[in-house]
């Protein structure tokens, strides 16, 4: 080849290569297949007292457990049963205020589903059924009984 | 010599050629329908189609750009140079597939035109609006592809002048950058493994490191002389130091740094000729060709020239520069002025006890190295259709049963989704129905709202849950019945969710799979056209939840959140269970994207 093709050959190679290289990295950082946002807890931490736990446990359709935070960095998070727990009956409503690893350490995060916004008289607190992998199940408590 | 228009000239090396291409091309489809259909027996067809065609042609894009330094590396690869306007047709074909699958699955059946769809790039509300356009950038490939396979003929050659026609034809690397950017804004962003994102940098890294090896050896060669030793200069008559005879294979050229120009050193016999590196024809790299039947030969495209004259044979009358040579001990020197085109040269003469001496490339057993290189290219293909399978994310179990038609009985409503309701004991099942293509099932049973009815359709399952695709025409009252008892709807409180906000009929089986990025434009023209939008959230370890979008008080769905189908969103707003389906009653302004 001439000699300017040849240097137009190889500036256009060079600025192909930086293209893809730039499109590359800008299409990684802004992929839509990574995980959420970091959890606000990480599992194995302990709740310390800026967290006001309520823990609804709901043994209605099998081993299922669900805490809520009414902090604003509240959420829903999945916590290991009890052993004493697990013969509970079926269709048993049991609530634990206080520091969740009261029930057991922390098994994983759901980081996707921030606080709920509970209302302040009564309503409605949807739970997490392990049964069915994140079935939602619901129950309403009475704001006397948490 | 190529002034005017000839027909192909199909030579047996051509047909090999060709042979070992489509070879690859069925073997690279073979091992990767095999591997994925092992893994995922639910991907439907068009998206397997799609996926091989997709994934060849980016492999195939890769070897054309990688041929041109490798053959400079080393003569051996020469046989993948030659002929490869023929691979760069190919891959256009194979390219062209991968979008008309797309395009029809994507773009067709729905209310919009399929080419302004695609010129929106699945952005309902005034374009592309998730990252860059990675439909837009396919097709711009896709017509540099076409323009220069439509001019991989010497009649185009002809027409349009060796530099346009190069130029044209070297916008193969801006093409794949822009491929690049097309696999990673689009297949790459649905892929939950990292093996997808390193085997495209990998590829990406080895099409350029490799011209950038090519070029630092040329550059090494200028510097340090074909013999590996710096040049003395030019001589008081002219001549200057090129390249040491045990460099030059017997009948085959050498390019060689001649004072800052190229040129094509050749061995025939005793004799040492050199010529212009520049074919006449399309500037191809004579110095990587051959002697064949006496002539020079392009490596590109065959076009001969006698290593004397720099003349073609008659009855052509192209004509190339030529050099005078010597031979002086070892080495072989060149006048670095050039003669006329078409001027005999005076060429050097090796002594006999030299002539066996040469210990150059390429191997003595051409057609051996030529079965290895093919050998080599197959295993290439499985190798490389293995990976890409494998960097393939799961699919879910679900399934559409095209061409099965079943008939069923229930009670229609249309709020807020046309769905029929069928009485199971205590509790009623709820199946969503839509229509055929890209649209809803609204018009449909418009007349059948609230009675009885009696349909034909076809199942649409996934994870428990069932839709039905109704054929139009087949709706019927079936009796005057009194309506059934409706689950009661149970508030279960305010939510904020992420995930993804999909199309019902393509999520559920019809495609698979039905959502992310790559569906997008589908999924959009679904919801437009009526069928019931989904938000699928996305729970931990990957677990998701489906739950039937709707307005704020329950009502269909405003299209103003069309621009955010497809796209990773977060979204607060009520959720409501009616015997097994979940509700998620939002406004459409409380959906917002979570990702730029």
């Amino acid at each position: 080849m001439r000699r300017r093709h040849r240097r137009a050959h190889a500036a256009l190679a060079m600025a192909s290569a930086a293209t893809s290289a730039w499109l590359l990295v800008a299409a990684w950082t802004s992929r839509t297949n990574r995980p959420p946002a970091a959890p606000f807890i990480e599992p194995g931490d302990s709740a310390g007292p800026a967290f006001q736990w309520t823990v609804v446990l709901d043994t209605r359709q099998g081993p299922a457990i669900a805490a809520y935070s009414s902090g604003p960095e509240g959420g829903w998070l999945h916590v290991s049963l009890p052993a004493d727990l697990d013969a509970a009956e079926p269709g048993l409503i049991l609530e634990a205020p206080g520091a969740f690893d009261t029930l057991g350490s922390v098994n994983s995060v759901r980081p996707s589903v921030p606080a709920p916004q509970m209302p302040e008289e009564g309503g409605a607190l949807v739970l997490v059924d392990f049964a069915r992998d994140l079935r939602l199940a619901e129950t309403s408590l009475p704001r006397s009984r948490r | 010599m190529s002034r005017q228009y000839r027909a192909v000239a199909w030579t047996p090396a051509k047909k090999k050629y060709d042979a070992a291409v489509a070879a690859f091309m069925l073997i690279y489809a073979a091992v990767f329908a095999w591997a994925t259909l092992v893994r995922q027996p639910n991907m439907t067809a068009e998206t397997l189609l799609m996926r091989i065609s997709g994934s060849l042609a980016f492999v195939m894009l890769s070897g054309i750009l990688l041929a041109g330094p490798l053959a400079r590396i080393s003569p051996r690869f020469l046989p993948v140079l030659r002929n490869r306007r023929h691979l760069g047709v190919a891959t256009f074909f194979v390219a062209l597939i991968h979008a008309a699958t797309a395009l029809f699955q994507f773009h067709f059946l729905g209310d919009l035109n399929p080419l302004v769809s695609l010129l929106q790039d699945g952005g309902a509300t005034g374009g592309a609006s998730a990252g860059l356009p990675f439909q837009l950038l396919g097709a711009a490939v896709l017509v540099v592809l076409f323009l220069m396979a439509a001019t991989s003929h010497d009649f185009w050659l002809a027409n349009l002048g060796p530099g346009v026609w190069k130029g044209l034809h070297m916008l193969a690397y801006p093409a794949y950058a822009v491929l690049l950017g097309h696999v990673a804004f689009g297949a790459l962003q649905q892929e939950a493994s990292d093996l997808a994102w390193a085997a495209t940098a990998a590829t990406a890294t080895a099409v350029f490191g490799i011209h950038v090896l090519a070029a630092w050896r040329e550059r090494t060669a200028r510097t340090k002389g074909a013999g590996g030793e710096a040049s003395p200069g030019i001589d008081d008559r002219g001549y200057s130091r090129t390249v040491r005879i045990d460099c030059l294979a017997d009948a085959h050229g050498r390019v060689v740094d001649l004072e800052g120009r190229r040129v094509a050193v050749f061995r025939n016999g005793l004799l040492v000729a050199c010529v212009s590196n520049v074919c006449s024809h399309q500037m191809g790299p004579l110095g990587e060709g051959k002697i064949v039947d006496g002539y020079i030969t392009c490596p590109w495209h065959g076009f001969q020239f006698d290593p004397a004259t720099g003349r073609a044979p008659a009855p052509y009358e192209d004509c190339i520069e030529t050099y005078d040579t010597e031979v002086r001990g070892e080495w072989v020197w060149i006048r670095t002025t050039p003669n006329a085109p078409g001027a005999t040269a005076r060429n050097g003469q090796i002594r006999e006890a030299a002539k066996d001496d040469a210990t150059a490339e390429p191997a003595a057993k051409p057609r051996t190295w030529a079965r290895q290189l093919t050998a080599a290219s197959l295993a290439a293909a499985v190798a490389t259709a293995l990976v890409a399978a494998a960097s393939q994310r799961k699919l879910p179990k679900a399934s559409f049963e095209f061409g099965v038609v079943r008939s069923t009985t229930g009670f229609v409503v249309a709020d807020p989704y046309p769905s029929l309701i069928i009485p199971r004991g205590p509790v009623s099942s709820r199946y969503l129905l839509v229509g055929p293509g890209k649209h809803g099932a609204d018009r449909l049973v418009a007349g059948m709202v609230g009675k009885w009815a009696k349909l034909d359709g076809t199942l649409v399952f996934r994870d428990g849950y069932t839709m039905v695709e109704v054929v139009p025409g087949s709706v019927e009252l079936a009796s005057s019945r009194p309506p059934p008892q409706r689950s009661i709807a149970e508030n279960l409180g305010l939510q904020a969710i992420e995930g993804e906000i999909v199309g019902a009929k393509c999520y559920m089986g019809v495609m698979n799979p039905g959502d992310g990025i790559v569906h997008r434009a589908c999924a959009t023209l679904c919801v437009q056209g009526g069928v019931p939008p989904l938000l699928r959230a996305t729970l931990v370890g990957g677990r998701t939840e489906v739950l039937v979008l709707t307005g704020p008080t329950g009502e269909a769905v405003d299209k103003q959140m069309l621009d955010r189908v497809g796209l990773p969103v977060r979204a607060t707003g009520t959720v409501v269970r009616q015997g097994p389906t979940l509700f998620f009653q939002v406004a459409p302004g409380d959906i917002r994207r979570t990702r730029p």
